[in-house]
């Protein structure tokens, strides 16, 4: 559904694989990282999405500085004729998206429309992850009543259906981006969490562990040495996989009336082409489904190929042996 | 049982329905193959007892994996007999699994079979469309696999999934496949078979469930069975008990079969033949004891450099310095240069064939056939 | 078996306390009384007097920790009171609005699972070859693109031009198959994707394992082989993956409710958060918080009865 599986998914990826965190290295010498992003460079579709996502950021980047007017004739529109219907179609000299009804480019709109989707994306990120990595890691590091404290927690947000602690959230604290990427990371951090727990508890077991702290090195030291790193995987895919089901809930929540009114959001500008199609204007649509799409597409494949480049046994699911 | 094999083994004794006239002259490539003109007498009988059923030729399997081309087979041929036992031992990663799986079509992806052919009765296994090959296996060649927790489904019961092979190949109805199930559990020597056929395969050891792995394989008497370290998993004495069990089929059905396994000993104990891999080729074959006695390959000579004795804790091959090289990533010359106590300068340039020496015996090394043969 | 179904209700219970909790902390603290109370009178009536009479009269002037009993108590006795713009009770309108809900859902949601299924076995069968690539990268697609869109243009083309469906409207019996034909297509088309990309690793990862091999090496055909082991096997990280997508389907039901005008309890919820309408907001969420706990009650049923190796108690 399009509220999309945050963190679900590698929950239970986590479940059909054997439950342990590979931390084995494949080959002496290199360090996995440099590995999987050796593997990652020569992914080709990967490295295609990648430059896409480049071209959407920087793009992104230009057009909220204020350069080529693009920010300008995305929100600005003439306050005297308000009543005058001002669209213009796809196709438009000067216009290639068309108008919608302030006479505000669609293609200008569009476009800052990527800046909203990567600041709610990223400032989502941005909360859920340490949110996860300190339940997880206090849960899985101090055990006893500690984690099940922490597990009782995570059963609880996770019985209740995350959207609608969103909805009632934007809707009790008032709309802004922050409140929405606050409402998702509330929503969205257990996934995560879980499979931090599981490295965490996982790792206060483990030989080197221990055999760390018998040569007197600090809590701090083990976790930023040994096991964070086995975590940092399942967070970078987490944070794409977010991204995108951010992304796609913005829409939902501009369908409801929860996203901001008056920004150039692709949620808003889908929600009010529901009404302009039937009058055969369609540009409010096309405009931003077409840049969602790509950038979501592109996202999805880069997501993919990046948890196959860190985790190749997941890729063809057969354990390659050296 | 264990000990010395029976050399007047009746040659057709209790031989598989529907065996054809096979090949005598396995050298030969052409298709248009027919049983030779009648010989003398003592001379046939040989000639007989040597027509292979299972006849693997220049064999190769390569994994094409992102990192690279993995040519975890590349050319392996050997020849296996009616009722004769070939021992197939190597390191870890030569690629012994590969070789068994690419005989049966089974080589999962990124694998494939490169070239070679795999000659069963007058067909190329390798060759044959899938429908084809899938009728032929169980019921011609099959597969023990290496280990015995995962070979078999968590999901259903061990009569069940033995009777999944008499489905395939026999016309025997439900009922009927129970109870064989059932006998063939008890052939393989598991206590109580008609409950065990009911237990679900978490219940058993891993002995039990070895066995139950070996039921399924041999449940309908194939030619030929390809015993992926059958015992590895087990502990000794089950191991002998497996091995007697194999070779007690064997006497009574003709079967021919790969064994492969690191244990020397039980290659010594139950192989006719041996095969020695490196690497993805074969370096060494020819008649167990002639190998084992008078090795003429360097890589033989170290692992037979401690044979163990029989009954030993640790039966495994001895380890040798050095490491595998990386089958993607092999050096020009001799594979086994890099270990090779005798290596010189002209092993290096390129990779020694692999020499008939006589007596059955082929080599490939440089010093053992002589530079003059290159 | 009963008594396995006694403990795990036992052990939700907890869980029940925490989401009643989360509902007071998220209603009732986070300024939802309020606001709650602004909402709920006409502007020209909200004069102090008022907003303390109406504060008295629902009890929000009470000690926190007696509020919080009250949500517990509403919530175990699922009752809620009367809906602030209706008037109408609680319970009789979630009564009222979960069959139409129900309509939409089930039968969506199970041809979804089985088509994704059916998909998901074509790619693993036919893997890296054209059939799952395709497959894949209509997946891809499929995810990539906001579902109002597709629920947008759907009904456009399909019911508006075409003409092979109503546009929207709902009626009470069989009749409503017509209305719900629409949604019900738009539904498996938006959120298959999701499901065959997850299925097929699943199968995948069965498909690697050695007893696939071995039951190939027994001779059977692979198509058999699917069935019989590598899709009952799978079935398990399936049945987990369906009941993490059981919360999802509300926002499709809550999407497909509005948009085609069926009298939804997504639609119902909605109209409540829109509208401050606290009690139904509450009914609603534990309703399907409910709904959610039990889904994952019979999914234990269903592990224990696919996997011997799993022991209910
Ligand atoms: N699925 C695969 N993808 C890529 N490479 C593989 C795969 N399976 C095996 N290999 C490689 O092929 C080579 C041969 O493997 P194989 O399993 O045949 O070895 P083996 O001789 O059976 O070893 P062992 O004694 O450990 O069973 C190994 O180097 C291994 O790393
Ligand atoms: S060819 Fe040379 S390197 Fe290879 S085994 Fe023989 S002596 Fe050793
Ligand atoms: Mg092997």
């Amino acid at each position: 559904m399009s509220g999309g599986n945050m963190g679900g998914m590698s929950a239970t990826r986590r479940k059909t694989g054997d439950g342990t965190v590979e931390n084995r290295r494949r080959d002496r010498g290199t360090s996995p990282f440099r590995l999987s992003m050796r593997r990652l460079a020569r992914d080709r579709s990967a490295m295609v999405a990648a430059a896409i996502i480049t071209a959407f950021i920087a793009t992104a980047l230009v057009a909220g500085s204020g350069a080529f007017g693009i920010k300008a004739a995305a929100t600005e529109f003439d306050e005297n004729s308000l009543d005058t219907m001002r669209y213009l179609p796809v196709g438009t000299e000067g216009h290639i998206l068309g108008t919608d009804g302030f006479g505000r480019d669609v293609l200008a709109r569009s476009i800052m429309g990527i800046r909203t989707a990567l600041y709610l994306g990223y400032l989502a990120g941005l909360m859920t992850v340490p949110i996860a990595l300190l339940f997880g890691a206090v849960a899985g590091w101090y055990g006893g009543l500690v984690d099940d404290a922490v597990t009782w927690l995570m059963s609880v947000v996770v019985a209740v259906p995350g959207i609608l602690l969103i909805m009632s959230l934007i809707q009790i604290v008032g709309k802004s981006f922050t409140t929405m990427a606050f409402a998702f990371a509330v929503t969205g951090w257990v996934g995560l969490a879980r499979v931090v727990r599981g490295a965490f508890l996982q790792a206060r077991e483990s030989e080197y562990v221990l055999a760390a702290r018998a040569l007197g090195a600090g809590d701090a030291r083990i976790v930023f040495r040994h096991v964070l790193p086995n975590v940092f995987h399942f967070v970078t895919v987490n944070f794409v996989l977010q991204f995108v089901g951010v992304v796609k809930s913005e829409v939902f929540l501009a369908f409801v009336g929860l996203t901001l009114v008056g920004e150039a959001t692709w949620g808003s500008m889908i929600d009010s082409a529901r009404s302009e199609v039937s009058s055969g204007r369609w540009q409010n649509l096309i405009g931003p489904t077409l840049f969602m799409g790509i950038f979501l597409m592109a996202m999805t494949v880069f997501g993919d190929s990046l948890r196959d480049a860190l985790d190749p046994k997941l890729k063809n699911s057969e354990e390659v042996r050296s | 049982m264990t000990g010395e094999r029976d050399p007047a083994r009746p040659p057709g004794g209790g031989a598989p329905t529907g065996a054809v006239p096979r090949p005598a002259a396995p050298a030969a490539t052409g298709d248009a193959r027919r049983p030779l003109p009648a010989r003398p007498a003592g001379l046939a009988a040989a000639l007989a007892a040597e027509a292979p059923v299972l006849d693997v030729r220049n064999l190769a399997a390569w994994y094409f994996t992102d990192e690279g081309t993995v040519k975890a087979v590349d050319g392996v041929g050997f020849k296996i007999g009616k009722g004769k036992t070939l021992g197939l031992v190597g390191e870890s990663g030569c690629g012994k699994t590969a070789t068994g799986l690419a005989v049966l079509g089974l080589l999962p992806p990124p694998g494939r079979v490169v070239r070679g052919e795999a000659v069963l009765g007058r067909r190329d296994l390798l060759r044959m469309p899938e429908q084809d090959l899938a009728a032929m296996r169980g019921r011609d060649v099959s597969m023990i696999f290496q280990e015995p927790m995962s070979a078999l489904d968590p999901l259903m019961t061990t009569g069940a999934q033995i009777a999944e092979c008499l489905e395939m190949h026999t016309d025997l109805d439900r009922r009927q496949r129970a109870e064989k199930a059932v006998e063939l559990l008890a052939s393989v020597g598991v206590p109580e078979p008609a409950l065990r056929a009911k237990a679900w395969p978490h219940e058993l050891s891993g002995g039990m469930r070895q066995r139950v792995v070996i039921a399924m394989a041999l449940a309908c008497d194939p030619k030929v069975v390809i015993a992926d370290e059958p015992t590895t998993a087990l502990d000794v004495t089950v191991q002998a008990q497996i091995l007697d069990l194999i070779e007690d089929t064997q006497e009574r059905t003709g079967m021919g079969v790969v064994l492969v396994t690191h244990d020397l000993a039980a290659v010594a104990q139950a192989a006719d033949e041996v095969a020695v891999m490196y690497a993805g080729v074969l370096v060494e074959t020819g008649p167990v004891k002639d190998v084992f006695s008078r090795p003429a390959h360097p890589y033989t000579k170290a692992l037979l450099g401690s044979i163990p004795v029989v009954g030993q804790a640790d039966r495994q091959l001895v380890t040798i310095p050095g490491r595998v090289p990386n089958l993607a990533r092999l050096p020009s010359g001799c594979r086994f240069a890099d270990r090779c106590p005798l290596a010189e300068g002209a092993c290096r340039v390129a990779e020694p064939d692999f020499i008939d020496v006589g007596a059955g015996r082929k080599v490939r090394c440089i010093l053992a056939t002589g530079r003059a043969a290159r | 078996m009963l008594h396995y179904l006694a403990r795990r209700i036992v052990s939700t219970l907890p869980i029940l306390l925490g989401v009643a909790l989360v509902f007071f902390l998220v209603f009732n603290l986070v300024g939802g009384s309020e606001r709650f109370l602004y909402n709920i009178l006409p502007p020209k009536g909200r004069t102090p007097e008022t907003i303390n009479q109406y504060r008295e009269a629902y009890g929000l002037d009470r000690p926190v920790i007696v509020q919080f009993l009250d949500t517990v108590g509403d919530m175990v006795t699922f009752d809620f009171g009367r809906s602030e713009s209706t008037r109408q009770k609680v319970s009789y309108l979630i009564a009222r609005y979960v069959p139409a809900s129900a309509a939409l859902a089930v039968p969506a949601f199970a041809v979804e699972i089985a088509l994704a299924l059916a998909l998901a076995m074509l790619c693993a069968r036919t893997r890296g070859r054209w059939p799952d690539r395709l497959v894949g990268v209509l997946s891809v697609a499929g995810m990539s693109l906001p579902m109002l869109a597709l629920v947008i243009i759907g009904q456009r083309f399909l019911a508006f031009e075409a003409g092979l469906f109503p546009i929207s409207g709902w009626t009470r019996g069989l009749g409503a198959v017509r209305y719900l034909a629409l949604p019900w297509l738009l539904w498996v088309t938006v959120t298959v994707g999701y499901d065959v990309r997850f299925f097929r690793t699943a199968l995948v990862e069965e498909q690697g394992k050695e007893y696939v091999r071995a039951a190939l090496a027994k001779g059977m055909p692979r198509r058999l082989v699917m069935r019989r082991h590598v899709l009952r096997n799978a079935l398990v990280p399936i049945l987990t993956y369906v009941v993490i997508q059981v919360p999802f389907l509300l926002t499709g039901s809550m999407l497909l409710e509005r948009f085609f005008s069926i009298p939804g309890i997504g639609e119902l919820l909605v109209q409540a958060i829109l509208s401050y309408d606290l009690p139904v907001m509450k009914a609603t969420v534990t309703f399907y918080t409910l709904f959610f706990i039990g889904f994952s009650v019979v999914t234990d049923l269903l592990y224990a009865a696919v996997d011997p190796r799993v022991r209910l108690g």
